[in-house]
């Protein structure tokens, strides 16, 4: 039987397996973070909507109400951007994960630059936090306003070491090539490779995507979901209750390559002919994101929300001596591999 | 963070997460699902509060000792005033009825209280005679036993939900004429 090699195609293949996994993984780890929440702190958490599937349906339902909302747009807001930016966050905060493989021949981008793939993500993942304070600019709300200016203080406490994780990642395999990076870590993962740099990664991310302890930007207790305040309907779904989340599948799909092992111990052959061994590989590094995004909402069950001067003092004190610590270890291990 | 040793910090934060990898993967809760099971009182419960028009002498000792105001007097076609409650801001303390000298207001046990509607939740004299019909949604009853000493909750199925108690019979002490 003959298919049309449109079909075959593993741009196609890799656009469908990420877009879809990548919503499926978003249902349940909002579920999961509110479970584990409840679970943790002696409650039930979503039971009432599909109580066999333990309230599993009940970010659907969230959803259906939030797109049936009335759309309201405050008089003082700066209107088109108020419209235009949720959609470009949520893009912005998918667009990363389509630019790293989810197997040696999955993948959107294809070899020349794909290269420069995982540098590319970092860089618009950076980018994606710049458009938060451009929403609480847009909202005109003193909440928002303070939420947006938390936030920009946050970029500078975590961009750094965040950065000098990864490039002390890159320093360690003498690459930026997705492939090659996970082709180097099939008997000792990443994290193995360099401890302090993962931490790094860690407290990083749970910065960069707002998770506990660190939610300062849009703690409710402080600034009333900050520069999300004001939002409602479709645009909530966009920014506070989806795109964070997004941008937080992202991170750990990097993560997951980086400092895990991407599709380490499956090696798949040729796209064609060996379609399952590449699903099996995409599904495993899927997984080990899944397993990653996991922790950082368990993080909400336990952690409290820390100061935003304690942040800061954390990041640029303990984390950016973390982060050149980790650049140590990697120029150490770059001269002895 | 501040005055804190590193070294504690950093136990502190994996002691934490350790208690919460404990409770998430064997929780201790102390839900009872309400609407599916509705816990057993044993009749100690503060309910909706009745009233007997015949005992009421009017003086407006309820009215006036209602911490949130909830009484007012209604008057009636005999040229009397009865109180009415407003169970919208009644927070179910029972001051009235301690504090009524005829006992003409008498307590229930009649607690499951909704409405559909803000005026439904006036309740005029002649309303507060007879006592609001409760829909027998959950035939489920549990009894809460709390096991402070180990920290648990254990709930031990009580049997079905009866039908409700009759009304307590008036006090004999002598009726007012009305």
């Amino acid at each position: 039987m003959d298919l049309p090699s449109w079909l075959l195609s593993p741009k196609l293949w890799d656009f469908l397996v990420d877009a879809v996994i990548s919503m499926v993984i978003l249902l349940t780890i909002v579920w999961a973070e509110r479970k584990i929440a409840a679970r943790v702190q002696m409650r039930v958490g979503p039971y009432h909507i599909s109580p066999k599937l333990g309230g599993y349906l009940q970010l659907i339902a969230d959803a259906i109400r939030f797109v049936m909302q009335e759309v309201i747009i405050p008089v003082d807001a700066n209107a088109v951007l108020f419209v235009a930016l949720p959609p470009l966050f949520v893009t912005l905060a998918l667009l990363p994960s389509f630019l790293v493989p989810l197997s040696p021949y999955l993948a959107v981008l294809s070899r020349p630059a794909l290269h420069y793939g995982l540098v590319m993500a970092l860089a618009l993942l950076f980018y994606l936090f710049i458009i938060v304070v451009g929403i609480g600019w847009a909202v005109n709300n003193r909440f928002a306003y303070i939420g947006a200016a938390r936030e920009a203080l946050m970029i500078t406490a975590y961009e750094i070491p965040l950065l000098s994780a990864f490039a002390a990642m890159f320093l360690t395999y003498r690459t930026i090539d997705p492939i090659e990076i996970v082709s180097k870590q099939t008997y000792i993962v990443g994290a193995i490779y360099n401890p302090l740099a993962f931490i790094v990664y860690i407290i990083g991310v749970a910065m960069a995507t707002s998770r506990f302890p660190f939610e300062i930007a849009d703690y409710e207790g402080d600034v009333a979901t900050g520069p999300y305040s004001d939002f409602s309907s479709i645009f909530l779904a966009l920014t506070y209750a989806g795109g964070i989340y997004i941008a937080l599948f992202s991170y750990s799909l990097l993560g997951a390559l980086v400092f895990l092992g991407g599709w380490a111990p499956i090696s798949p052959g040729p796209w064609p002919a060996d379609v399952i061994g590449n699903f099996a590989a995409a599904l495993w590094v899927l997984l080990k994101a899944f397993i990653l995004m996991l922790f950082f909402v368990f993080l909400r069950a336990v952690m409290p929300v820390a100061r935003l001067d304690h942040t800061l003092s954390f990041s640029w004190k303990w984390v950016l001596a973390l982060a050149l610590g980790a650049t140590a270890i990697s120029t150490v291990e770059y001269l002895l591999l | 963070m501040a005055g804190q040793k590193v070294g504690e910090a950093i136990r502190a934060v994996l002691e934490v997460i350790g208690i919460g990898l404990k409770y998430t993967i064997k929780p201790e809760r102390l839900t009872v699902y309400y609407p599916y099971e509705v816990p057993d009182y044993m009749g100690r419960v503060r309910g909706w509060i009745g009233l007997w028009t015949e005992r009421c002498t009017s003086c407006m000792i309820c009215a006036r000792i209602c911490p949130t105001n909830a009484i007012k007097m209604y008057m009636e076609k005999n040229g009397r005033r009865y109180p009415g409650i407003d169970y919208g801001r009644c927070i179910m303390c029972h001051y009235c009825i301690d504090a009524c000298p005829t006992y003409a207001l008498y307590p229930t046990d009649i607690r499951d209280l909704a409405f559909y509607r803000h005026e439904d939740m006036m309740y005029t004299p002649d309303i507060m005679r007879k006592p609001p019909q409760v829909p027998k949604l959950v035939p489920k009853v549990v009894k809460v036993v709390h096991e402070y000493s180990k920290g648990k909750v254990v709930k031990v199925a009580a049997g079905e939900l009866g039908e409700p108690k009759p009304l307590p019979p008036a006090p004999s002490v002598p009726v007012v004429e009305s």
